[in-house]
């Protein structure tokens, strides 16, 4: 066997999965070499790296392991409350917390980095005034206003077919008919809650549903019917990797697939319309950052962020956190300014 | 036969998965289908919870698994055992727990960085680099990764527990760890010898 017939093996020779003569048919090869010898020391330094990362486990005997008797009952006990997006994050507060009035003035570093989100400022980052008007809409209050209100979906400013509830369920409103389809609130909601966790299947099912295809710079302004304000406008460490354009029956969106750093993974939505994405009764609420009204939503431990650009909607899904949508908005005011 | 079959018990599962109605059932938020399914799976997610997130957190975190695919279930499509489904999630919730207390624990510490110019890679510990090569990773082959780091199952019980065709199971950890040591690599990694 020479390297190439015996690398199909080397997993399975690693795991002690092969059996027989073929495991000393590989065994005999690796002896010989080096090429497949530093392939195995790589599984090995993996599995070292991840004992070391998930070393909790060891030392117990996980087979007699049993998990504490009452939980079943705690599981049971959340289930009759309304779950929270995420509990034990307060990204929001909790209904028992005092609501903040829309006309408060909010000094940033107290009210702003006494929460567990909001990072500690860098001695170095310039201060911002920001006049943060909170307003605290409990789930039930919230949902009772879209409902009544029939304020718009995301996108679509006329068929509020759908409601999505805190538990993901979708529930139909009103006599619209959308076709068996999910409405785009529905969609974008599972987008989002779905992006927390995985965001590559987050995006091919968003993808699928639209039938969206991913287009350069030049098809997307052309597609969009006006030049897109993000690309080439992101802040340095910001990088564009994939254009799509959406086409919906008010104007095309488009969506930019980004990351920061080297992996971590971020999306910008750029709406033809000024209107708001209409996230359902997920607990929103509004600030304010030099003078620009911002709606923050937390889904199931995504941050979303959204807020008006000149003419256009911008919305950001995967912000680590206030700090970071901050600078975003100072950012992209300060390059349309500079472009208008 | 080139793999090594066996007859294993392929953890605490009880034998012939979760029945369809009892995940009918869920999907209609029906109290008793939901303990049943949780009386299905809850052993094996809390050992794989154990192992992840360790002793003291495995209850609170299995908990959340169980809230969140209560809440979930109704995006389950049946294309995938509900087990499977439910293992996949739980992965996730694993590794999100552990993000979530990494980034705590870095917000405790950085009151005042030493170096502002210093770039965030560079001082990341090899955990939080494999959070990140891990989070690139297509989310079958990081569960089928990690099951089989973490609970060293035999690719016959990988197979069976993760839905998977017998023979795929080698070529997809394959590709798993070749995956795996790209994006570590790019990330900065320094394999130890």
């Amino acid at each position: 066997m020479n390297c190439h017939q015996v690398e199909q093996y080397l997993c399975s020779y690693y795991d002690r999965q092969l059996a027989g003569e073929l495991r000393q048919t590989v065994a005999g090869h690796v002896r010989e070499c080096e090429s497949c010898q530093r392939t195995l020391e790589t599984f090995k330094s993996l599995s070292k790296l991840t004992e070391a990362s998930f070393a909790q486990g060891a030392g117990l005997d996980l087979q007699h392991l049993q998990p504490p008797e009452d939980l079943w009952s705690r599981i049971e006990g959340s289930l009759r409350e309304v779950p929270p997006a995420n509990p034990g994050d307060t990204l929001f507060p909790t209904q028992d917390q005092p609501e903040v009035a829309r006309s408060e003035t909010v000094q940033p570093d107290r009210k702003w980095a006494n929460r567990k989100w909001a990072k500690p400022r860098h001695p170095q980052q310039p201060r911002v005034r920001w006049q943060a008007a909170l307003r605290w809409q409990g789930a039930a209050l919230a949902a009772l206003l879209l409902i009544a209100a029939g304020v718009g979906i995301f996108w679509l400013q006329n068929q509020p077919a759908y409601q999505i509830t805190q538990q993901g369920q979708l529930t139909q409103q009103g006599q619209h008919s959308h076709q068996g389809q999910h409405s785009h609130q529905g969609r974008l909601a599972h987008y989002i809650t779905t992006f927390a966790h995985d965001a590559d299947a987050a995006q091919q099912t968003l993808v699928a549903d639209y039938g969206a295809q991913r287009v350069d710079l030049r098809e997307a302004s052309k597609r969009l019917g006006y030049q897109p304000k993000i690309p080439g406008r992101l802040p340095t460490g910001y990088t564009v990797d994939a254009i799509y354009v959406f086409e919906m029956d008010c104007c095309n969106c488009a969506q930019y697939v980004c990351h920061r750093g080297k992996t971590e993974r971020l999306t910008i939505f750029e709406h033809g319309s000024p209107q708001a994405a209409n996230l359902g009764n997920w607990p929103t609420q509004e600030t304010h950052c030099n003078g620009e009204c911002c709606r923050l939503t937390r889904m199931d431990g995504a941050l979303v962020a959204s807020w008006q650009v000149g003419p256009r909607q911008i919305t950001v899904v995967g912000a680590h956190d206030i700090e970071e949508v901050q600078q975003l908005m100072i950012h992209f005011k300060k390059n349309d300014q500079g472009a208008s | 036969m080139h793999l090594k079959t066996d007859n294993e018990p392929i953890g605490p599962q009880p034998e012939g998965g979760c029945p369809q109605e009892v995940v009918q059932g869920c999907q209609g938020g029906d109290r008793d289908s939901q303990q049943q399914f949780y009386q299905h799976c809850h052993l094996a997610i809390y050992r794989l919870m154990v192992r992840m997130v360790g002793l003291q957190e495995a209850a609170d975190v299995t908990q959340q698994v169980f809230l969140q695919a209560f809440r979930k279930i109704d995006q389950f499509a049946g294309q995938s055992r509900v087990e499977t489904w439910l293992h996949r999630l739980a992965v996730n919730e694993a590794l999100q727990h552990l993000r979530r207390l990494s980034r705590r624990r870095e917000a405790s510490l950085e009151v005042e960085p030493a170096d502002p110019h210093q770039t965030r890679s560079a001082n990341l510990a090899n955990q939080e680099l494999l959070d990140r090569a891990l989070a690139r990773l297509e989310p079958d082959l990081r569960t089928l990764f990690l099951k089989r780091e973490l609970e060293q199952m035999s690719y016959h019980q990988l197979a069976i527990t993760l839905d998977l065709p017998a023979g795929t199971v080698a070529s997809r950890l394959n590709r798993a760890r070749r995956l795996l040591q790209e994006y570590l690599l790019d990330l900065g990694w320094e394999a130890e010898p």
